[in-house]
């Protein structure tokens, strides 16, 4: 007898706790199924249903039993007696017997009624979430521009569908936090997006950003600081904040072991902290190029050039140039395999380097198993700074190569070129003028860049950042000569996020209705030459579809309502779709577009 | 939405706007009824379209926050306190009706006075559009209480003047869920009725998307339409199939259509029992054994709906036990019914 009361107060314990873990339905609060089964499945289900087992069947055990039997130190004999005396209670037989009577009422009114009234709990919520991906409960959304006319629609969608939301949103006199026109679910963060500090804030732990911002007027200013300079912060806080997470990460995963393979990690091109890329990396060239492009050696002239290792560890590339043309190159034949054994640019699609130099602008060379050369520019500092060259940047050094395949990369290099200082003012007649040529040609003479590490970024499968931009097409509510300023600074934005090598959608929509969205056909186009409208509903749909579609990465495309192509135009391929709820339009779209553009 | 450096509005346009009204957005829209099981599939698939969502919500002390978290804008007001009403339709273009009272409230007060209160509004206050909800048949049976209140507001809302469209309802597949599919799946009796009346379940989602195709077609305005399902299926069916997915047998109580009708004639009798014996009403609807359905070729093609793109009972069920048992793996439940992941 006592250990078989004992094994059921263990039950009951049991099933109490496990009410709590059972709440299989997210947030909603559930009553249904699932808590039911833990708690017969705690129970024995070959045992023979005991007197208590039936009372619980039958009628609903009052909060104070339940608490009573719940309580480890009521021995078993009180527990008895307790319910033998409830069983006769005459006021918990009257409460038992009104609560059936209510049930059986309660179930004859529901049979009979025309509008079902249910609760909710009941139901799995099939919400729009049919075509949404399941990660995106897991994946945080910058939406900056949340207030705007697509960014009020955007913000919705995505919480819609089960994304985390955060709002970089403007501060302004006199709003209260939370912004108008923001829902509550939405994580706002005050701030401009022309500020570094404020969108380095609002990017932290963020997985994706839909940049739907546009300024208010079309001041230069304002166009310099959203559309232009807005982008450009917005994607180096994103690069920063990728750099963060992979570089803590690797460190969590257990230190001194071996380290697993992560796609998501820069790979290795070189560090000068390991004595082998220490002793591979040399001077590889120093000299002038002859005008043909070839390169003839002439170690005997005043050209100097040397690459040593600083005590930091560091690679120190240094010396001076003084014959026309002159160039000196460091550099080092790459191993195509890592040592994990996978290949060291498969899937890559940019290099990014740390450097310190003075100012000068250095190339970086990279030479494929073809012989081919690619070169990419980049300007140095005076202190140390992340280079990032996104392979689509580099261009072959003759003419007629194919673009440059990074798998077949085999040697990497940096170059110093030395040019000519730029002739100031009305030439060199003016003293002071000549002067400060020649100062400025001794500065450009000397070069001393030092690196510290040189890394191969991964390419990725869905684009990291949406942003809107704008067709130009003439809009009713802005004149040409503004249209044109705007539509320059919005360009200059879209260079930003291209030259980034982060996965990009650049959106170009024709001018914006009020419209409700998916009613009309869509048309996506290449090549600015849209002329109709379209629904900020629908722009708002292809952003969000955008974010997880392989189709979209590193594509630029405008969008508009279909309409038929004015006489002799119709030789372009135009390429219509018609949006629907849940079938995806946008890859079929987009399939046929070009990429990297 | 750009300015250009130093335009200003003129007076003259300026008293022009005045003197027209204000001009409401096209794109907000007030739903009445939001919290419920059709109002809020309306509300999400009005923000997925791109409208601005105001809802009533009765002032509560935990006001429905799902719908200010979806991105829809909440108003308190109560269709039984009408002076709480005109305030709600400020700045709004059109009215999607779902609310109905609950089980403990009047339905005299809320789909009555209340509904009357807000049309007539409405109508002073020059809303676009009505969109209003009713029941299948309801002019047939005066009978029923809240079925002849719905014809009644059926007919008030045609001769209002307001540009409307009544979309009457058969029944709704989540409905199946909570009086069926979860008792089966609980092992609890399931309540049944001996009639053999069919109704063609819809999906809420599919008549929320039917709502808006409506609210936004101008030649839905001044018609009532009527929303079924693919197919119509009777009480014992449904229950049959709910057994079939979940691979369980149901205990089933049924009630036949006589004692239903017994007891509603018993409890007329007695004066403070009126209530309760208006509940019962609609028995005797059941006791018809009528096919709530209706031919939905000229709907469809009104609306622009593709029929196979109609959710049908098969399906959706389907959907909901996968679902459900998926979850139940997940959180790692196990059963004494272990022939459930066959």
């Amino acid at each position: 007898m006592q250990t078989g009361l004992g094994a059921r107060g263990q039950r009951i314990g049991g099933s109490g706790s496990s009410r709590h873990r059972a709440r299989p339905f997210g947030s909603t609060p559930c009553r249904g199924p699932a808590a039911r089964w833990q708690v017969r499945a705690s129970s024995d289900p070959d045992k023979e249903p005991d007197a208590k087992d039936l009372r619980d069947k039958f009628f609903k055990q009052s909060e104070s039993q339940r608490s009573r039997s719940q309580s480890p130190s009521s021995s078993g004999g009180d527990q008895q007696g307790s319910n033998i005396l409830d069983s006769v209670n005459p006021y918990q037989l009257g409460r038992q017997a009104r609560q059936a009577v209510n049930d059986l009422w309660g179930q004859l009114s529901a049979v009979t009624a025309p509008t079902k009234s249910f609760s909710f709990d009941d139901v799995l919520d099939l919400g729009l979430d049919a075509d949404a991906p399941s990660s995106a409960t897991s994946t945080r959304v910058l939406v900056v521009g949340a207030t705007g006319r697509v960014g009020r629609i955007l913000s919705r969608k995505l919480l819609l569908r089960g994304y985390k939301v955060r709002a970089l949103v403007r501060r302004r006199e006199g709003m209260r936090e939370g912004a108008e026109g923001v829902p509550d679910a939405v994580e706002v963060v005050s701030g401009d997006v022309g500020e570094m500090k404020d969108v380095q804030r609002a990017v932290r732990g963020v997985d994706k950003i839909i940049f739907v911002a546009g300024a208010r007027s079309i001041f230069t200013g304002d166009l310099l600081r959203v559309d232009d300079r807005g982008v450009m912060n917005v994607v180096k806080a994103l690069q920063d904040e990728r750099n963060r997470t992979a570089r803590s990460r690797s460190a969590a995963a257990n230190p001194g072991a071996k380290k697993p393979f992560n796609s998501n990690a820069k790979k290795e091109v070189a560090d000068f902290n390991k004595l082998y890329h220490q002793l591979r990396w040399d001077v590889q060239f120093v000299g002038s190029q002859s005008e043909d492009g070839s390169m003839g050696r002439d170690f005997e002239r005043a050209n100097l050039a040397t690459a040593e290792i600083t005590s930091d560890n560091n690679l120190l590339f240094e010396g001076a140039l003084f014959t026309r043309n002159a160039i000196a190159e460091v550099g080092a034949k790459l191993n195509p395999k890592l040592p994990g054994g996978e290949d060291r640019f498969g899937g890559c699609e940019a290099l990014t380097m740390r450097v310190k130099g003075e100012g000068h602008t250095y190339a970086c060379v990279l030479t494929t198993s073809g012989g081919g050369r690619y070169v990419a520019r980049f300007p140095s500092r005076v202190r140390y700074s992340t280079v990032r060259l996104p392979f689509s940047l580099f261009r072959p050094e003759q003419d007629g190569q194919p673009p440059l395949d990074p798998e077949q990369i085999e040697r990497v290099g940096i170059r110093y070129e030395l040019r000519r200082a730029a002739a100031s003012g009305s030439g060199l007649r003016d003293a002071a003028a000549a002067a400060k040529a020649a100062a400025d040609q001794q500065r450009l003479n000397k070069f001393k860049l030092e690196i510290d590490w040189i890394k191969a970024l991964p390419g990725g499968v869905e684009p990291d950042v949406v942003l809107l931009s704008c067709s130009g097409a003439p809009r009713p509510d802005i004149d040409a000569a503004d249209l044109q300023k705007l539509v320059a600074a919005k360009r200059r934005g879209e260079e930003h996020l291209r030259a980034s090598g982060l996965g990009y959608t650049i959106i170009r929509p024709g001018p914006l209705v009020d419209e409700p969205g998916g009613y009309k056909a869509l048309l996506f186009d290449q090549g600015d030459r849209v002329t109709q409208p379209v629904s900020a509903a629908d722009v708002a749909d292809i952003c969000l579809r955008a974010l997880h579609e392989p189709e979209a990465r590193n594509k630029s495309f405008d969008v508009c309502y279909e309409y038929t192509p004015d006489e002799g135009l119709q030789l372009y391929e135009l390429v219509a779709s018609i949006p629907g709820q849940n079938t995806n339009y946008l890859a079929p779209a987009l399939g046929p577009l070009a990429k990297n553009t | 939405m750009l300015r250009s450096p130093g335009s200003k509005p003129s007076r003259g346009s300026l008293v022009c706007e005045a003197n027209s009204g204000t001009p409401v957005p096209k794109n907000s829209i007030l739903v009445v009824g939001g919290t419920g099981t059709l109002g809020r599939q309306i509300v999400r698939k009005a923000l997925d379209e791109g409208y601005d969502v105001r809802c009533i919500v009765r002032p509560r002390q935990n006001p429905a926050d799902f719908l200010r978290d979806w991105g829809a804008t909440t108003v308190q007001a109560d269709l039984t306190d009408l002076t709480s009403l005109p305030a709600t339709l400020v700045g709004v273009s059109a009215i999607i009706d779902c609310a109905t009272a609950r089980p403990e409230e009047s339905t005299q007060k809320v789909d009555w006075e209340g509904k009357v209160a807000l049309i007539q509004c409405a109508q002073a206050m020059g809303i676009q559009r009505y969109v209003f909800f009713s029941i299948f048949n309801c002019d047939k049976h005066p009978e029923v209480p809240l079925m002849n209140i719905k014809a009644c507001t059926e007919d008030f809302l045609a001769s209002s003047g307001l540009n409307y469209t009544t979309l009457r309802l058969c029944g709704f597949m989540q409905a199946v869920i909570g009086n069926y599919a979860v008792p089966i799946l609980e092992d609890r009796p399931v309540w049944g009725t001996n009639d053999e009346t069919r109704t063609a379940y819809l999906d809420t989602q599919d008549v929320a998307r039917m709502t808006m195709a409506a609210l936004r077609s101008e030649e839905c305005s001044g018609r009532t339409l009527t929303l079924a399902g693919p197919r119509a299926y009777t009480t014992k069916e449904v229950i049959e199939l709910c057994e079939d997915m979940s691979d369980s047998k149901a205990q089933i109580n049924t009630v036949p259509t006589w004692l239903l009708k017994g007891t509603r004639n018993v409890l007329k009798g007695a004066q403070w029992a009126k209530d309760a014996a208006d509940r019962l009403a609609f028995a005797e609807v059941l006791a018809n054994n009528e096919t709530w359905d209706a031919p939905m070729d000229q709907t469809y093609e009104l609306l622009g709906i593709e029929a196979e793109s109609v959710n049908t009972l098969e399906d959706y069920l389907k959907e909901y036990f996968n679902k459900i048992m998926k979850r139940l793996k997940e959180v790692g439940a196990s059963t004494d019914r272990t022939n459930f992941y066959v």
